[in-house]
């Protein structure tokens, strides 16, 4: 976390739809893309906004639950990678929802993925061992793990600069 | 970071009155949990009940706070919900960590006044 990341103003609440002349999602809900800021909060919002949107009639409170957290480390990686030297980037993101899943395409202008290539996102080295304390269990590297483990038919791509990342979660599912 | 302690006999109650430890906050839920545990007893219980959004920043710091603790104070957790299991879960973490089920198995001891 930067260290003014987390409290600063208004601004960085921006969350809005980014073209409401834009074309029609297929969910016949006519809500364009997000616009999502790059900052924690921007992430915070935009996570809040998906909910809002997509959360089924029919569905308790968890059963967005891996799509927030699919979502949220995907949008955590383009806030601390990707726009790492550009504080005020812009992320937009596309969201669907067909039946029990959720479409999602997520488009950023920041640095592409390290290789061109989506990390494996394997799981950090942990000692299993609770009566020990862990002095080397890991702080990080979740991320791409937890994404891997919940989504679906990853796809990356980079062209003209813009980095381009769709992927299905499933909606109701522990 | 609003966390709330009591204070048992042999151990430090804490439960974090927010719904999400992510990104924007972990840093400052690590600074909390180093502040309300300092000095205290051996085993600080984690109580996340009303935690129902955890991301990989905050188990991160979830683990942090366990390593300054040091090796002669424990940190359990307990009352994770359904989405917060999941993640400790799937990253194996909960074999790194004692979780209780609720807080009835974490507290063996006689309650005292906080």
């Amino acid at each position: 976390m930067t260290p003014n990341g987390p409290e600063r103003g208004d601004r960085d609440l921006a969350v809005k739809p980014a073209d409401r002349d834009g074309p029609a999602q297929p969910d016949g809900m006519g809500d364009g893309p997000l616009v999502v800021a790059s900052t924690p909060l921007g992430v915070r919002h935009a996570l809040a906004e998906m909910r809002t949107r997509h959360t089924p009639a029919n569905g308790g409170d968890e059963s967005l639950g891996m799509a927030e957290t699919v979502l949220a480390e995907v949008l955590n990686n383009i806030v601390e990678h990707a726009y790492k030297r550009h504080p005020a980037g812009r992320i937009e993101l596309h969201i669907d929802r067909l039946d029990r899943r959720l479409r999602i395409d997520v488009r950023d202008r920041g640095a592409q993925m390290p290789g061109g290539t989506l990390p494996l996102g394997t799981l950090p080295d942990i000692q299993d061992d609770p009566e020990t304390c862990p002095d080397d269990a890991p702080e990080g590297g979740f991320g791409w793990f937890l994404i891997r483990a919940m989504a679906r038919d990853i796809q990356y791509s980079r062209e003209n600069g813009e980095n381009r990342l769709t992927f299905w979660v499933p909606i109701g599912e522990r | 970071m609003d966390l709330q302690t009591e204070q048992h006999e042999d151990a430090i109650h804490i439960t974090v009155a927010e719904a999400r430890i992510d990104s924007a906050v972990a840093v400052r839920f690590k600074d909390r949990m180093r502040e309300v545990s300092a000095d205290g007893p051996r085993r600080v219980i984690l109580d996340l009940r009303h935690v129902d959004f955890l991301d990989s920043s905050g188990l991160g710091a979830v683990v942090a706070v366990m390593k300054l603790l040091g090796p002669d104070r424990e940190l359990e957790l307990c009352h994770l919900t359904p989405n917060v299991e999941k993640v400790f879960r799937l990253t194996r973490m909960d074999r790194v960590f004692t979780i209780h089920k609720d807080c009835g198995t974490a507290f063996s001891g006689r309650q005292s006044v906080a």
